[in-house]
Parts: C-alpha cells; sequence; structure tokens
C-alpha cells in the first residue's frame, strides 16, 4: 500500500514539476507583459495567465528565458539581431517558442 | 582653422591660470580615487571597470536582492551605466537621450533634461539608438546626443551652460559614444561607418566647449594631427616613424574622404604620459574590393597626446579590413608582467578576435593572441610586422563580391563588440564579455550616396560550429602570455559591460536579461532576472555605507515584436535602420535600472 501511495503521489506531482519551476515574478511580468499588448482589458487578466500556465506546462524554465528571449529578439536592429533571425540555434528556439506560444493562446480564447 | 584659433586661446589661458589650471585641471580624477563614486563611465581613466568596494563578496554575494529600481520610460537599446557622484545619480537614456539626476537618498528626481532633437536622426543610426551614457566633471554633465550634439549641463540644476554641434546627420553622421572628460577636455568621437562618414576625434574645453583639436582617422596628415617624422608605428619589429601622407598613400583617389574609421568605443587616459588613447572603426564599404590598400587609419589604435591632439603612435590591427572588424572597443591601460618583465601596458580586445598588449609608452606590440580559439580569419599575428597573416579561403576580397564567403569567425559582430572588459589588479585577470558567432559574408558593389547606408554586404550569422551551442563565452585572460584562463559558456553573446571588484566577485548580464555573479575561477555564485537582455554595463558605488551594483537592461525587444514587426527573413534589417515605430503600443515598461544590495541587517 505504502508503495503505490508513494507512487501515486509521484504520478500526481510529475506533470506538476513543470508547472512549478517558473518564479512568480516571471509569470506576473508574462501576464502584465501581455495585458498591455491588449489594451490592458481585464478579460486578458485571465486569458494571459491561463497563456503562462500553459507554456509552463511544456517547457522548464530555463527553455522557456531562452527561447522567448530568442524570440524578443528577432526585433533588434541591424547586425545585432542577426544572431536571432539568421539560420541556427537563436532561430530554431525562437520558432519552437513562437508555435508553443500561439497553440497556448489559442486554448487559451486569445486571437 | 578654428582649431589652431582656440589652441591659441587655451594656451593664453594656461599663461594666466598656468598653477590652479594645472592642480585643479578637473575633479573627476580625484573623485575616481574614492570608491564611494563611479565618477566615469568606466570607473576611472584607466578603463579597468575594477572597484575597490568589498562589503559584496564571493560569499554573500548569493544574498543580493533588489533595492530599488528606476524606470527610463524609454525602449530600445540601454547601454552604458549610472555614473555616481556622491549622494547623485546620474543615468541616461537612449534616443531622446534623457538625463535624470536621482537623489540617492530617496531616488527622487532631482532634475531631468531631455533635448529636443529631430527624429530624422534614427534613420541614419546603423545599430540601435544607444546612448553608451553621460560623463561629469567640476559641477557639469556631459552629453553626447544621437544627433551629435555635445552638451554640459549644470549637474545641480540640470541646466544648459553650454553645447557644441560636433557632426551632421545629414551625412549619416551620429554619436553614440560617451563623453570622455580627461584633465580639463571633453573629448568625443563620431558613429556612422555604415555611411561612409570621415572619422575623428575633438577635443573640447569642459568649461567652454571651445573646440580645442580635432584630429582625423583618415587623410592628409596635418588633418590628422600626424608628424611624418615622431608619429610612430610598430614596423620590422620595432618603432619607426610614419612617413609622410601615411594614410592617403594606402587608399585608391580620394577615397579617405569616406574611408569611416569612425571613434565611437571607450578611450583611457594616462595622465603620467599625457596620452590618450582610442580606436578607430572600420573603413567604408563593408565591400573590400571597391577600397584597395591598407586603408590607414582605420582599424587601428592611437595614442595622442591630450594637450595637442598629436599621434605619438599608431598601430593598425586589421589592415584592409574584408570583415567590419571594427577597432574602437575599449583601451584597457594596465600594468602587468610580460615575459617576466612589468610593462606599462595597453590592453585591448579588438573586434577581430585578437587581445593584444602593446607598451603604452612606446606602442611596441608585446602580445597578440586569439581570445576564442575559433577565431579562423587569420592564421596568427605576425609580431615582426604586426599584421595579420589572413586566411585566403576566409578573404572576402580574394573571394570577391557576390561570392559568399562561408564560415568565418568570428562573424561582424566580433569576438567581441563595444562592451568593455574589466581588470582586476588583485588577480591581474582581465574578464571579458564575447561573442561566439561565425558568419558566410557576401560583398556587393555599391554607390556612396550621403546620408545612405554605405554597406555592400549581406550577411548570415550563426553560432560557432563544433562548439558548445551557445553564441556567447565570459573569459578570463591572461594579457601578459595571451591565454584564455579561463572561460564560461553562455547561449547568447555576453553584450553586457563587466566589473570586477576587491569582494572577489566579477558581475556581467546576458541577453535573457540575468544579472550574474561570479568568483575568480569563473564560478557562478548568483544570478538574478531583470526585467529586459542586458547591453549595458555593471557599476557599483557605496551610499551611507553600504555598498549597491547597477545595471540597466533594456534591449528593446518585446515579447511578439519580432512576429509583429515581421522580421523573421534572415539578413533584414541589417546595417539598416531598426526601426519598429509601434513598439510604444506594446509595453510601457521601458528600460530598467535595477539595483543590488545585499540584505538589510
Amino acid at each position: 500500500m505504502k508503495m503505490h501511495g508513494l507512487a501515486l503521489l509521484l504520478a500526481a506531482s510529475m506533470p506538476m514539476a513543470h508547472a512549478h519551476d517558473f518564479p512568480t515574478a516571471d509569470r506576473v511580468e508574462y501576464v502584465l507583459e501581455c495585458m498591455v499588448e491588449h489594451q490592458s482589458k481585464q478579460e486578458y487578466l485571465y486569458k494571459c495567465s491561463c497563456t503562462i500556465d500553459q507554456i509552463a506546462q511544456e517547457m522548464n524554465y530555463d527553455e522557456f528565458v531562452e527561447s522567448s528571449t530568442a524570440l524578443r529578439h528577432q526585433g533588434l536592429s541591424g547586425p545585432r539581431g542577426a544572431e536571432f533571425r539568421d539560420a541556427g540555434a537563436g532561430k530554431a528556439m525562437a520558432t519552437k517558442y513562437k508555435a508553443l506560444q500561439d497553440k497556448a493562446r489559442k486554448a487559451c480564447y486569445m486571437q | 582653422m578654428s582649431s589652431g584659433l582656440s589652441l591659441k586661446h587655451w594656451q593664453r589661458c594656461m599663461i594666466v591660470l598656468a598653477l590652479p589650471t594645472l592642480a585643479f585641471a578637473s575633479d573627476v580624477e580625484q573623485l575616481t580615487k574614492n570608491p564611494k563614486n563611479w565618477a566615469m563611465q568606466a570607473g576611472g581613466m584607466a578603463n579597468q571597470r575594477y572597484s575597490e568596494l568589498k562589503e559584496i563578496n564571493k560569499d554573500n554575494a548569493k544574498t543580493l536582492q533588489v533595492a530599488w529600481t528606476f524606470s527610463t520610460g524609454v525602449l530600445r537599446g540601454h547601454e552604458g551605466g549610472p555614473l555616481v557622484v556622491g549622494d547623485t545619480m546620474f543615468v541616461h537614456s537612449p534616443f531622446p537621450n534623457q538625463v535624470y539626476a536621482l537623489n540617492l537618498e530617496d531616488q527622487s528626481i532631482r532634475w531631468k533634461y531631455e533635448p529636443k532633437q529631430d527624429p530624422a536622426v534614427i534613420a541614419v543610426m546603423c545599430c540601435d539608438t544607444v546612448s553608451r551614457g553621460v560623463a561629469y566633471s567640476d559641477g557639469k554633465v556631459f552629453l553626447q546626443q544621437a544627433d551629435t550634439t555635445l552638451v554640459a549641463l549644470d549637474a545641480k540644476t540640470g541646466k544648459e551652460l553650454w553645447k557644441v554641434v560636433t557632426g551632421d546627420p545629414k551625412k549619416g553622421e551620429t554619436a553614440t559614444n560617451t563623453p570622455h572628460v580627461f584633465k580639463d577636455k571633453v573629448i568625443t568621437g563620431i558613429s556612422g561607418g555604415e555611411f561612409g562618414v570621415r572619422g575623428r576625434i575633438t577635443a573640447y574645453d569642459m568649461n567652454t566647449g571651445k573646440q580645442v583639436w580635432k584630429a582625423f582617422s583618415t587623410g592628409p596628415d596635418e588633418d590628422m594631427l600626424m608628424n611624418p617624422a615622431t608619429t610612430m608605428t610598430w614596423t620590422d619589429g620595432k618603432m619607426a616613424p610614419v612617413g609622410k601622407d601615411s594614410s592617403l598613400k594606402t587608399w585608391k583617389g580620394d577615397q579617405w574622404k569616406i574611408g569611416g574609421g569612425t571613434t565611437w568605443g571607450w578611450y583611457s587616459y594616462d595622465p603620467q604620459t599625457n596620452l590618450m588613447y582610442y580606436g578607430t572603426g572600420n573603413p567604408s564599404t563593408w565591400n573590400p574590393r571597391q577600397r584597395p590598400g591598407d586603408n590607414k587609419w582605420s582599424m587601428t589604435i592611437f595614442a595622442r597626446n591630450l594637450d595637442t591632439g598629436e599621434a605619438k603612435w599608431v598601430y593598425q590591427m586589421t589592415p584592409h579590413d574584408e570583415w567590419d572588424y571594427d577597432g574602437v572597443n575599449e583601451m584597457i591601460l594596465a600594468d602587468i608582467k610580460v615575459k617576466g618583465q612589468t610593462r606599462k601596458a595597453l590592453v585591448h580586445f579588438d573586434r577581430n578576435g585578437f587581445g593584444y598588449t602593446l607598451d603604452r609608452v612606446t606602442g611596441d606590440l608585446l602580445v597578440a593572441q586569439k581570445y576564442d580559439p575559433v577565431v579562423n580569419w587569420a592564421s596568427h599575428v605576425d609580431m615582426k610586422s604586426g599584421r595579420p597573416i589572413v586566411n585566403a579561403k576566409y578573404s572576402t576580397d580574394k573571394n570577391g563580391p557576390d561570392v559568399n564567403s562561408k564560415g568565418i569567425c568570428p562573424s561582424a559582430l566580433g569576438s567581441k563588440d563595444q562592451q568593455p572588459a574589466s581588470y582586476s589588479p588583485k588577480t591581474g585577470l582581465f574578464y571579458v564579455p564575447t561573442n561566439h558567432v561565425c558568419m558566410d559574408y557576401e560583398p556587393f558593389a555599391i554607390e556612396y550616396t550621403a546620408g545612405q547606408p554605405y554597406v555592400g554586404s549581406t550577411l548570415s550569422m550563426y553560432p560557432a560550429p563544433e562548439s558548445h551551442g551557445g553564441m556567447g563565452n565570459f573569459i578570463a585572460w591572461d594579457a601578459g602570455t595571451g591565454k584564455v584562463v579561463w572561460s564560461k559558456p553562455e547561449k547568447f553573446s555576453v553584450w553586457s559591460g563587466a566589473l570586477s571588484t576587491a569582494g572577489d566577485v566579477v558581475f556581467y548580464g546576458t541577453l535573457e536579461g540575468y544579472i550574474k555573479a561570479v568568483d575568480n575561477n569563473g564560478k557562478e555564485l548568483w544570478k538574478f532576472k531583470t526585467p529586459s537582455g542586458i547591453i549595458g554595463n555593471v557599476n557599483t558605488w557605496e551610499y551611507k555605507g553600504h555598498q549597491y551594483i547597477g545595471v540597466l537592461s533594456g534591449i528593446g525587444g518585446w515579447a511578439g515584436i519580432g512576429l509583429a514587426a515581421g522580421l523573421d527573413k534572415p539578413n533584414e534589417g541589417l546595417g539598416a535602420v531598426g526601426g519598429y515605430k509601434d513598439l510604444a503600443k506594446y509595453t510601457n515598461l521601458g528600460g530598467t535600472l535595477t539595483v543590488f544590495a545585499l540584505p538589510p541587517k
């Protein structure tokens, strides 16, 4: 019985491992920024929170930091942005994150 | 010439005020000797970015926490850092180049200055609208605006004391460098190497804004303040005079007039030799076939007499540049052991991937070694001629226009860009933020039009192949032997300036937005994620008995912008305008100064 209980506990905690390695500050920051993108409407408090929670289920925190960095830095001007726009690791990370974020947004009724 | 007139005027002043002028040329040097201040962008005139403060040390750095933050309210890249003089902090923003004076007691704003500038200047800034910060001396704050205006403000009130225009944005001339105050002069440079401007450096009287001297990077000797008989350069294993027309001879026709050689880096000054040091940027265009010759004195380390501007010695690192390896990076002055002998050295980590150690008094070349092992455009620097031995495979000139030269390391970003390294006199090592990126480079023919980009090359960049997969390293370097002591891999290029301290902690920032503390062996002690990527420099100061660490974050990119701006295509935006005009509608967060301290006791 004991073993069984432990296994259950492990099974239950496994998917949560990802979901809880995002610091609170980062989730809040994501939601704030996402809300600003949507005229700060109350509705987006829920939709943006939903999106970051979905993302947090799919990738761990370090991967999130790196790949979201790669996506936002694609917009950098001049040669600087090149290491994120051109073929290679930066672009791959950005593409992966964009796809994941699009999927998460869709699941959260975001346009 | 106006410079001659003002020189005479200045000499008269010297005679009248000889004693006081010499004794109190400016107070900034004295201020930098007190580690409680951070009175110059690099902490001091030697560009060491080292602090004697040690309340924060390798044992307690892991407990650092946010003490306060300040938003500049401006998006885009935030380079440079805050100055601290006594109980006041001076912090700047990118274009429109705001300056804030903050009261350290409660972080309230004492004054704010915002210059009126024509936003048209943004279109002629190649690489974002950055500013590398303000300078301070004698109750004045000096701001170098993007539109080339240099302005002196009253440090108490923020009121304009004088201003002077140093270039013409209509010709593609802009400014991104910090002004440097050495003795009684404010020295400033020019940006615009991608627009075919003619680089130069100009010295102004700190008190009046009158031009004292101006020295071009290319052209006739008199424009460059070169003395054919006494300006020396490394020749056949020893120093020899440069001779007449040393620049003119190395250009086709009058190409030197649009030859680049801009001066937007970090200068240093040695009061003992009265020499100031700085580097010049790439020759224009990026298509090397169009400008045969060595293109002197682009890509050059200059040592100039501070009072007259005359060049004492020069050293060209990348003759006839074929890769955009600007030579503007910081010149660090340090007394270090080379082959068992203590030398008054100048150490420079060039974009071209070589770390150079020169005798800063004579200009003798002492060490030139790769500070990233992947560097391949040259096999080595020939120590007799001082010239790099270029690998023909990676010569974009030999391969010619419309041929894509592949696998060149480093990329045009350089093994390091302007982000300044730090030197710790305590460990004798240099701590260097680096790029680990290679490129394919395809030059093409281009016509020069004033005020238009004069680039002439298509690039593609990627992480150094067959390495750790990341695009950056943070390294420790022994400039006496030219060896990497340790190398800490980073996912992205490290574009933030480093800081080393007597507390045996070295700080730097990353593009993810982390500020990191490592020990002298490169072991990570602490990291904290600031609101945006860090391309600013980490600074430190003391206020009311406690040490603080501060860094600007803010790089421009925000979530969603990449796709919103449709910048998903390779090569887009390169050397051109980085305009995403509607950024403001995405966020009002802007760049942020984050200040850290140990927990309250």
